[in-house]
């Protein structure tokens, strides 16, 4: 076969999404192989690869690759158990903080500390992993803010003296002001960077990713129910800094999410949806980050960015499945949608107790609180199978712990 | 043709024992191999087989070299020191099943009673 031929069927492989380098020359070879016995047999170039073509649909060269991954990342690996390990100090401090054992807060410091190595060994893994290695620095770069963030907030429990509030600053502003950047730069790139490390660290593990923050989440709620029934009264040390460090990281998920939808293939219409994305992620992010900035703002102003931020996500993800989305469920996803917006605009609306202090009390109590707990819960578990959603709602379940942090 | 669900559980030590028996194999060569041994019985679809290859290299049992041929790299698979190992314990359990899978598709031998026509 001429250099020429070889190179249409690299195409492609190419254009089937086949990213892993290892797996792509292995299967061109292999393509190759039967496309040259097809024409020792006596058919031309193009006839042979035709019929090749049939036996590979392009969704079936996805799926070789996904499988290949699949496999490699099954295996137990040192990040994964230092993960597991970090998930079990969490729960292990709930134990303690319930048992009155003193230590449950050195727990939760380590277990930060765990978590924060697992995530820079995944990202090494991956990167290591990863075919093209692609955007190295900026990899660098976001992990280390990311692990930096988690850093200030571990200071803040501990109530470190030294430089906490610089080193907290520093690191809200430039998650700020770089994650818009990036978002720029995927958007405009688009799917020329489909192959970034970033961008395919983040889609090939998506499920170890929303797997950490359900426990993270879940220690939340743990904590939240445990305090309700059982420690009334005592104070949480530290679950307020816990809550906004789950509120963060979830937020942070969801937005690096965009990066994958920019680098898609994409029409001229998808181009101005994407903005119109871009622009208002890129607005819910910023006010979602600025409020984690300790002292320089009042609470009040810190609730009302939040808040802002919650409801443009909110308004992002009933446009997609109003708009965009050919779910069958895509109604209903939009109503429960509402319902949250209805909900976050409620809690404001009671916190600041213009319906008088009866039901400012009510909402503050456990009968609310639990019922709402129970129920957001509930329409996670009931949407699970929809990625979009579920990430949706596990943002909502953080807000509904954020409303706490303000209690204590 | 043998079903998928049979080949999915075979297929790792089908692997193992083609490379215990050769030197080095490339994919396209194994798949081949496969179709030629079983008499065209087990055909695995497209690159089924490149998950399964990955994973024992990455497990540490098979070592891969790569070289230029006509054009393109060919990646060549040989057995590990463990490897080989693996092979041999893999095939002595296969052998084994199969042994006790032939009994279970024996028709069972008649009771006594039934013997003497009860």
């Amino acid at each position: 076969m001429t250099k020429d031929q070889i190179e249409s069927v690299e195409d492609y492989l190419n254009k089937s999404g086949l990213t892993y380098e290892q797996l792509q020359s292995e299967l061109l070879d292999h393509l190759v192989c039967d496309i040259e016995y097809k024409m020792e047999q006596g058919n031309k170039f193009e006839q042979a690869w035709e019929e090749v073509k049939t036996q590979v649909p392009k969704k079936e060269v996805k799926n070789i690759q996904n499988e290949t991954m699949e496999v490699l990342q099954k295996r137990i690996n040192s990040t994964k158990v230092t993960a597991a390990f970090s998930a079990f100090l969490l729960f292990a401090s709930t134990g303690f903080k319930l048992m009155h054992w003193p230590g449950a807060n050195e727990l939760i410091l380590i277990a930060l500390f765990m978590f924060s190595i697992s995530l820079v060994m995944g990202v090494r893994r991956n990167y290591r992993l990863s075919p093209t290695r692609k955007g190295t620095g900026l990899l660098i770069v976001v992990t280390s803010l990311v692990v930096v963030f988690i850093a200030s907030i571990v200071l803040k429990i501990i109530n470190y003296p030294l430089g906490t509030e610089v080193v907290n600053l520093g690191s809200v502003i430039s998650l700020s002001l770089l994650l818009p950047l990036i978002s720029l730069y995927f958007y405009k790139a688009g799917s020329k960077v489909q192959d970034h490390s970033i961008v395919q660290i983040i889609g090939q593990n998506r499920t170890y990713i929303e797997r950490s923050l359900l426990i993270l989440i879940g220690s939340g709620v743990l904590y939240k129910i445990l305090d309700m029934i059982w420690l009334e009264g005592l104070p949480l040390f530290m679950m307020p800094t816990i809550f906004i460090l789950i509120i963060v990281l979830t937020g942070l998920y969801q937005f690096s999410l965009t990066w994958i939808e920019y680098t898609g293939e994409s029409s001229e219409e998808d181009r101005t949806s994407k903005l119109y994305l871009l622009i208002f992620s890129s607005m819910a992010i910023i006010l979602f980050l600025f409020p984690t900035v300790s002292g320089i703002v009042s609470p009040d102003v810190k609730w009302a960015s939040v808040t802002m931020s919650y409801l443009i996500l909110s308004g992002i993800v009933i446009t997609y499945y109003l708009k965009y989305s050919q779910d069958k469920q895509r109604y209903l996803m939009s109503i429960v949608g509402v319902l949250c917006v209805v909900f976050i605009i409620m809690n404001n609306v009671l916190r600041v107790g213009w319906l008088g202090t009866d039901i400012h009390g009510f909402v503050l109590g456990n009968v609310y609180s639990f019922s709402v707990l129970i129920g957001l819960v509930f329409v996670l578990l009931f949407f699970y199978k929809k990625p979009v959603f579920r990430v949706y709602m596990m943002l909502i379940l953080s807000y509904y712990m954020f409303t706490y942090i303000t209690v204590y | 043709m043998i079903s998928k669900e049979f080949i999915r559980g075979t297929i790792k030590t089908i692997v193992l024992k083609l490379l215990s028996e050769n030197k080095r194999m490339y994919g396209y060569e194994i798949n081949q191999r496969v179709k030629e041994i079983s008499k065209n019985e087990i055909q695995l679809t497209y690159g089924a087989l490149y998950p399964v290859l990955h994973k024992l290299e990455a497990d540490g049992y098979l070592i891969t070299e790569s070289e230029i041929v006509e054009n393109r790299v060919r990646k060549y698979y040989s057995l590990t020191k463990s490897g080989n190992e693996m092979a041999k314990e893999k095939i002595s359990e296969l052998v084994k099943f199969n042994e006790v899978l032939k009994n279970f598709l024996l028709p069972l031998p008649k009771t006594s009673l039934e013997v003497w026509g009860i």
